[in-house]
């Protein structure tokens, strides 16, 4: 051997290896192009074992789903018999929060849901962005079509000003911080992303439990939508689309109504700037936080530290791996479901109630909806409630009664033994 | 070899080694910095979804232009009944985590409460099998819905627990018929329903007392289930269907649905908790095959159709 | 050939004295590049010792230019053909350069002490306290107007109301205020504003008041301004704090105290809100 054949060997070793390097960096970390994801954890769950086989249904449904609401780059308003969907989905103002981050040629921003929300709620809104498994809560998956904070009683969709509430407030003792520097409009078009990546991702699902019904193997197989039958049977088109269109139309319906549900909230019948009033009120609330009838100490705890019982929130049973009797993960199905996308169960705690950390809403007005009606997607109940002129044995809160709970939690924080250490006015360095 | 050419092959080897060792971290780098599971793209077809658009956008589906199907007419009305029994041993119920401050309400004297995924009673037959009709039918048509079911169309049903037991571990109603939840407790419970597609609900219902959900409006494909957060324990699962002809077997197994139209074949669906979607099934026996729990039927009218099902243990994990 | 070279590097402190003098004068090609508008009474110090900073680094850097492009034009080996000469050093000339720095970085520590203690250690006093003296140990501190608590990615500001105190356990006082990312404070009046962070390293910033204070968690610290000049500023945060660092940002408002005190009374009658009648919202 001579030394020339070594040295170019090595020179194209070297060169090989430098090309396989710049290779694996580029293909490693590449940013893929926008695209909306499937939702295999739904389909895992809706199929079971077979899940794999599926694969015309997952085709008709990124179809079907595309037909409707288009891309991430160019969002689509799905026109509906008989709906005005614009009132609910505004396609000018979808398509100044979806696309690249950037600006149009008057200088208006775009892309506005990839600029501030996509690193944690994820292209789809399946709340399973990058940042997102580093954090505690996990970040809202809006495909469920379940919001925690609103006006409205559980069961219903939450109004544009709820949304848009969180978005100006953020949520403190979350990752969700607070957009209240950015105009109005930006806002209003963010809210309007939120329930388009909402709506589209509940019609998925919709699609996907619909699916599970349908059988590939029959013969015809029995599909969600053939385009093939557009013309060879315009008939059992037209009912398939029929079918798609049904559970798009009632999610609109559902936004749409999401004003007549707000529950319109009549002050106390107690003053309660007056102390002495608000000193009863605290008293009478406390006994009906210890009390069977609201039942708040047995999650909240004997102390209302939140020590009471864990559990998980409908976002994380979603996939249906926690096992409803014994209330654990079943640990069997854990793996499978993550190689999905799914992400780690994460336990739910009851709040603290001392920290005077109101990720809802601190105003009495707020912590009055919460009591009153629940809070969607958790096991925070709905409180009983008693209206006025029920029969005396009738058990529940009086509007009045759930006002006093208000002013018993808002005064947890201040007892003493919920507060810090008293302050030192030194400007000294203290370290804790 | 002489002493150049060992040197020349030190250094073949030692730039071989490095340039592997640096591809290998480079990968490796790579690799575990986007290394997160990521469900796959949705990838459409830009042909297939501009036609159903087009379609859409033109109201294809408005139902205007599709024709009302032709369904062959019921001849009459006849009784669907029969039992589901398993064959071969079951998997043991295991005991539920009760705890806390209402133990002695929900396990009185530490009284061990087994689960009720799946339970089979005297004769192996199987308690709490759904089954339901899943063929649409023209509600409105007496042909189809006999005028004995006129009563309970809107009817109030009542959904109860004690002992920190749902009543009704399956629980099937009509999406017309009013839904109230009982507790018959001396403690507090909460009773969450987050029916797919419906509207969920979460209210406490205080011991003693009732919480009228009233109707649930929508049809579901399949169960859901219900839980208590007071009593992580406890569970149950519902259906809301809009025909009434469904069933769920009593603790010998045994069910029956009167007044199912005759003459046409209809599709039955039956569901269980341990094995949501069965395959196949041994009727009458013979052994049958069926389709995500699914079987066709066609009565005669004015029969009394007696199934004896039998489900293999195996389908019950 | 060689003399291009040295042309070229005097590029060096012409284009960077240039850019100093350009953005000091406002003017093209570099626009709005010099220092935000000082609007805090206590801030024009903090200017005064940038300026003098700036001036002294930039005599000695000019110098420093000169001296390198005359050695480069001067030595240029195309047109000097004298073979170069090394020598041992001149204790003299390291003498001198070794002191006149460290006299110059002295003369600065000392000089800016007084500077130090304002923005850090004298905290303006709230009274003079049983001695009827200011300035000595018995002095009582201002008491904050807010407490501004960083956090990922945002900026927390809670009001300690009328009573002058966070958390006041006094039953008919609830008079706090909890605001996200908007901070008011009223014009001509020293505000105090106490710092603290809930979970990393942030740094509270108002660019306009000349107020930089790093935010450790689990430490207190306090800063104070008397701003003279009303409108709305920048809040941002100068410590890189996790990937959302960028959007860390809030605004700072400088009112009259009749306008503040009605911002404040009117945010805590939203946050008092009991009733609510459904809009007419979207």
């Amino acid at each position: 051997m001579n030394m020339t054949t070594f040295s170019s060997g090595t020179r194209r070793l070297s060169l090989l290896a430098s090309v396989l390097c710049v290779a694996a960096l580029l293909t490693g970390c590449e940013s893929p192009d926008a695209r909306f994801r499937g939702n295999m954890v739904a389909i895992r769950a809706n199929f079971g074992d077979k899940y794999r086989t599926q694969d015309q249904h997952v085709k008709d449904i990124a179809d079907v789903l595309a037909a409707m609401f288009g891309t991430p780059d160019e969002p689509h308003v799905p026109k509906l018999p008989d709906l005005n969907t614009a009132e609910v989905l505004d396609i000018d103002k979808l398509r100044m929060a979806a696309g690249p981050v950037g600006s149009d040629e008057f200088d208006r921003p775009r892309g506005l849901y990839r600029q501030h929300c996509a690193h944690c709620h994820g292209i789809s809104g399946d709340g399973a962005g990058p940042t997102a498994a580093f954090l505690n809560p996990y970040p809202r998956d809006y495909r469920l079509g379940k919001f925690k904070f609103k006006s409205t009683p559980i069961g219903y969709k939450p109004t544009h000003d709820d949304l848009k509430k969180i978005l100006i407030d953020g949520i403190p003792g979350t990752a969700m911080p607070s957009f209240a520097l950015l105009d109005n409009d930006e806002i209003d078009a963010l809210v309007h992303y939120v329930k388009y990546l909402s709506i589209r991702g509940e019609v998925e699902r919709d699609l996907i439990r619909y699916a599970a019904t349908l059988d590939l193997e029959a013969e015809p197989p029995e599909r969600i939508v053939n385009v093939a039958y557009a013309k060879e049977k315009p008939s059992d088109f037209a009912e398939q689309l029929e079918e798609v269109q049904r559970s798009a139309a009632r999610l609109v319906t559902q936004w749409q109504n999401a004003r007549s549900n707000v529950m319109e909230v009549a002050p106390p019948s107690r003053d309660m700037n007056d102390p002495q009033a608000r000193v009863a009120a605290i008293r009478h609330g406390r006994e009906l936080f210890y009390g069977a009838v609201a039942n708040c100490f047995s999650c909240h705890g004997d102390t209302a530290l939140g020590d009471g019982k864990v559990s998980y929130d409908d976002w994380v049973k979603d996939p249906g791996w926690i096992d409803g009797s014994t209330n654990q993960p079943i640990a069997a199905q854990i793996p499978e479901f993550l190689a999905l996308g799914a992400l780690e169960p994460q336990v739910l705690r009851p709040r603290n109630l001392r920290l005077g950390m109101y990720r809802g809403g601190r105003r009495p007005i707020d912590m009055y909806w919460r009591i009153r009606n629940g809070i969607e997607g958790t096991p925070m109940p709905a409180a009983a409630f008693k209206p006025e002129g029920a029969p005396e044995d009738m058990k529940g809160l009086t509007h009045d009664d759930i006002w006093d709970v208000v002013e018993y939690l808002r005064s947890l924080p201040y007892e003493s033994i919920s507060l810090p250490a008293p302050q030192e006015l030194e400007n000294l360095r203290e370290r804790s | 070899m002489n002493i150049a050419d060992k040197r020349w092959t030190a250094v073949l080897i030692g730039s071989i080694g490095f340039a592997v060792a640096g591809v290998v971290s480079l990968l490796v780098v790579s690799l575990s910095a986007c290394g997160r599971v990521e469900p796959p793209d949705q990838v459409a077809n830009p042909a297939n979804y501009e036609l159903i658009r087009t379609a859409l956008e033109a109201g294809g589906g408005s139902g205007e232009t599709a024709a009302v199907q032709q369904l062959a007419q019921p001849t009459g009305f006849a009784t669907l009944s029969g039992t589901f029994k398993l064959s071969g041993s079951p998997p043991a119920r295991v005991a539920l985590p009760i705890s806390g401050d209402d133990r002695n309400v929900c396990a009185p004297g530490g009284k061990t409460i087994l689960d009720e995924k799946l339970v089979v009673g005297p004769q192996n037959g199987i308690e709490d099998v759904l089954i339901y009709l899943t063929t649409k039918i023209p509600l409105d048509d007496p042909k189809w819905v006999h005028p004995s079911y006129d009563a309970q169309k809107n009817a109030v049903v009542e959904f109860d627990q004690k002992q920190c037991l749902f009543l009704s571990h399956v629980f099937a109603m009509q999406s017309s018929q009013k839904l109230r939840i009982l507790n018959s407790d001396p403690v507090a419970h909460n009773t969450k329903l987050s029916p797919p597609g419906g509207r969920g609900d979460n209210p406490i219902v205080p011991s003693r007392s009732a919480y009228e959900y009233n109707e649930p409006g929508v049809e579901l494909r399949s169960p859901f289930e219900v839980s208590c957060s007071i009593h992580p324990w406890m569970s149950a699962w519902m259906i809301f269907r809009d025909a009434p002809h469904f069933a769920v077997s009593k603790p010998d197994g045994s069910f029956s649905i009167t007044n199912v139209p005759a003459g046409v074949d209809l599709k039955f669906r039956v569901w269980q908790e341990r094995a949501s979607s069965l395959t196949s099934a041994n009727v009458n026996g013979q052994a049958q095959s069926w389709s995500k729990g699914e079987f066709t039927i066609k009565l005669e009218p004015g029969e009394t159709r007696n199934l004896d099902v039998v489900l293999d243990a195996a389908a019950f994990k | 050939m060689g003399r291009f070279w040295s042309l070229l590097f005097l590029l060096v402190p012409v284009l960077g004295v240039g850019a100093f003098v350009f953005a000091a004068a406002d003017v093209w090609p570099i626009h709005g590049h010099w220092l935000p508008d000082n609007i805090n009474d206590h801030g024009g110090v903090i200017d005064s010792l940038f300026m003098f900073i700036l001036y002294l680094t930039g005599v000695i850097f000019i110098a420093t230019g000169i001296a390198l492009f005359w050695f480069l034009w001067r030595y240029d080996a195309a047109k000097h053909a004298e073979p170069a000469k090394f020598t041992h050093g001149s204790h003299t000339l390291e003498v001198v350069w070794s002191i006149l720095p460290a006299a110059i970085l002295l003369f600065i520590a000392i000089y800016q002490m007084n500077a130090w203690a304002d923005a850090k250690i004298r905290r303006p006093i709230e009274s003079s306290g049983p001695d009827g003296v200011a300035g000595t140990a018995d002095d009582v501190p201002q008491r904050p107007l807010a407490l501004v608590t960083g956090r990922q990615f945002e900026w927390q500001i809670h009001y300690s109301g009328p009573d002058k105190e966070f958390n006041s356990e006094d039953d008919t006082v609830r008079d706090d205020v909890f605001i996200v990312n908007e901070l008011h404070v009223p014009v001509h009046e020293e505000v105090v504003l106490q710092i603290e962070s809930q979970d990393v390293l942030h740094s509270f910033f108002l660019p306009n008041m000349r107020i930089k204070q790093d935010v450790v968690p689990g430490m207190k610290q306090f800063v104070w301004f008397r701003a003279n000049r009303e409108g709305t500023f920048d809040i941002v945060c100068a410590e890189l704090c996790g990937w959302g660092h960028y959007k860390m940002k809030g605004r700072l408002t400088v009112e009259s105290r009749e306008k503040f005190d009605r911002w404040l009374a009117q945010q805590y009658d939203e946050q008092q809100r009991r009733s609510f009648v459904a809009g007419t919202g979207e």
